[in-house]
């Protein structure tokens, strides 16, 4: 708790440096945050690019609109809230521009049910399960059990109530199990008796 | 505790979410449950697993062009302001009422520059109507002090505008001279002009007007010249 609040407070010092037109400081925010972003758009965008550019327009607003900046809210709610936005606003433009025939769908349903294939690495198997379950489950799981920010921030950044926040987390992990059940088995069975914690307290 | 209901709050269990009974209930359910345990080691994997996601890093030179863009969009930004607009008008009407002032000043310059300097030239030119007319005195003959004869210019200014009006006092003088021999003169006292005059005994007298004791005198011109015979 306290080394969250002084991570606050160096986040705000930086800020007002910030608004007095520092620029190393404003350099220091970008090099804490720019992974963390680069990170949570790439999962919901699933380009490199665009989640880079996406970034780097994330940090253009930050520093335009930095006199517009509330001390009363934290720093990197403020700058999750405008890297999501401009995600949503990427996916909403991939949706606009995506057309597709349902005529042309005809004959080819089986194809669409088809089970994604899991890689076998446990880390990459995860990430194609994550990119298969819903945008608003998947964002909150990502802000929370990748990102680790706390649920209270999370409401704030997806601007959803914290029990809404709270349910679409366990809901996303439950079914990332589901989706990951064949290859968690696996692996259990393999590390059966050996390496798994069953920790009962 | 149903085994459903544990499952669903398994996750949250495992990072220590729950209220302090809740996760009373569930660890005590999981003592009893071996299926659930089993979910449970499951979920426990899956949060290690999640630590151990592979971190995607931006591109090296993300910070330069990052400043760049901002720098750029600074410098948009000051051009908007007052004393950098956006639209600079290349041609503007107000630049060229001080052109046109120049252009007209030089053309006047030397068209009439050019005209006075052909007078000059024509040393043979003979006096005209509008010559006579304007033969009035001029202030700036005042500053010569001529002698006579006939190298009346060689003392005087250099300047254009007086050799000009020394050579007019010159043609004038010729012209007098001959009409006065040819005794184009009758004694009427009707005075001709300001530079030249006759005398009371009837002989014409031509003043040139730089001297200013004789422009103080009277003269009297005996005959207007009728400008018909002088042509």
């Amino acid at each position: 708790m306290k080394a969250k609040d002084s991570d606050k407070q160096i986040d705000y010092d930086l800020m007002v440096r910030v608004q007095g037109g520092d620029m190393v400081a404003f350099n220091k925010i970008v090099d804490k945050y720019k992974d963390r972003l680069l990170n949570m758009i790439l999962r919901m965008l699933s380009s490199r690019e665009e989640a880079e550019d996406i970034v780097q327009e994330t940090f253009c607003r930050v520093y335009q609109h930095r006199n517009s900046f509330d001390f009363q809210h934290c720093l990197s709610t403020w700058i999750y809230t405008i890297a999501l936005n401009l995600g949503r606003n990427e996916l909403r433009k991939r949706k606009r521009v995506k057309f597709t025939d349902i005529f042309d769908m005809q004959g080819k349903e089986s194809e669409i049910s088809v089970e994604m294939e899991l890689p076998s690495n446990l880390p990459k198997a995860i990430e194609t399960a994550m990119a298969s379950i819903p945008e608003k489950y998947r964002i909150a799981f990502v802000l929370r059990d990748i990102e680790e920010l706390p649920y209270e921030e999370v409401a704030k950044v997806m601007n959803i109530p914290l029990g809404t926040v709270k349910s679409r987390v366990n809901r996303a992990r439950l079914m990332l199990r589901e989706k990951l059940r064949p290859r968690m088995e696996e692996y259990n069975a393999l590390s059966k008796g050996t390496l798994l914690p069953v920790s009962i307290l | 505790m149903h085994c459903r209901k544990v499952r669903s709050c398994l996750s949250a269990f495992c990072k220590g979410e729950l209220t302090g009974g809740r996760q009373a209930e569930i660890a005590e359910h999981l003592v009893r449950c071996p299926e659930c345990r089993r979910e449970e080691a499951i979920f426990r994997e899956l949060g290690n697993a999640m630590g151990k996601l592979p971190e995607n890093k931006v591109s090296v030179d993300f910070n330069n062009r990052l400043l760049n863009r901002i720098a750029a969009e600074r410098f948009r930004e000051t051009r908007t302001k007052a004393y950098m607009p956006k639209h600079v008008p290349i041609f503007g009407w107000g630049k060229l009422i001080p052109v046109a002032a120049t252009v007209s000043l030089v053309l006047a310059f030397v068209f009439l520059g050019g005209m006075n300097l052909l007078h000059l030239q024509d040393g043979t030119a003979l006096m005209t109507q509008t010559d006579r007319a304007n033969n009035g005195l001029d202030d700036r003959y005042m500053t010569v002090q001529p002698e006579p004869g006939h190298a009346l210019t060689q003392h005087v200014n250099t300047d254009w505008a007086i050799k000009k009006q020394v050579a007019k006092a010159g043609r004038i003088r010729d012209l007098m001279n001959r009409l006065s021999t040819q005794g184009y003169f009758a004694g009427d006292g009707t005075q001709l002009a300001g530079s030249y005059f006759g005398s009371n005994d009837g002989s014409m007298i031509f003043m040139f007007p730089f001297d200013s004791r004789i422009m103080n005198r009277t003269y009297v011109i005996p005959q207007v010249i009728n400008s018909e015979e002088t042509r």
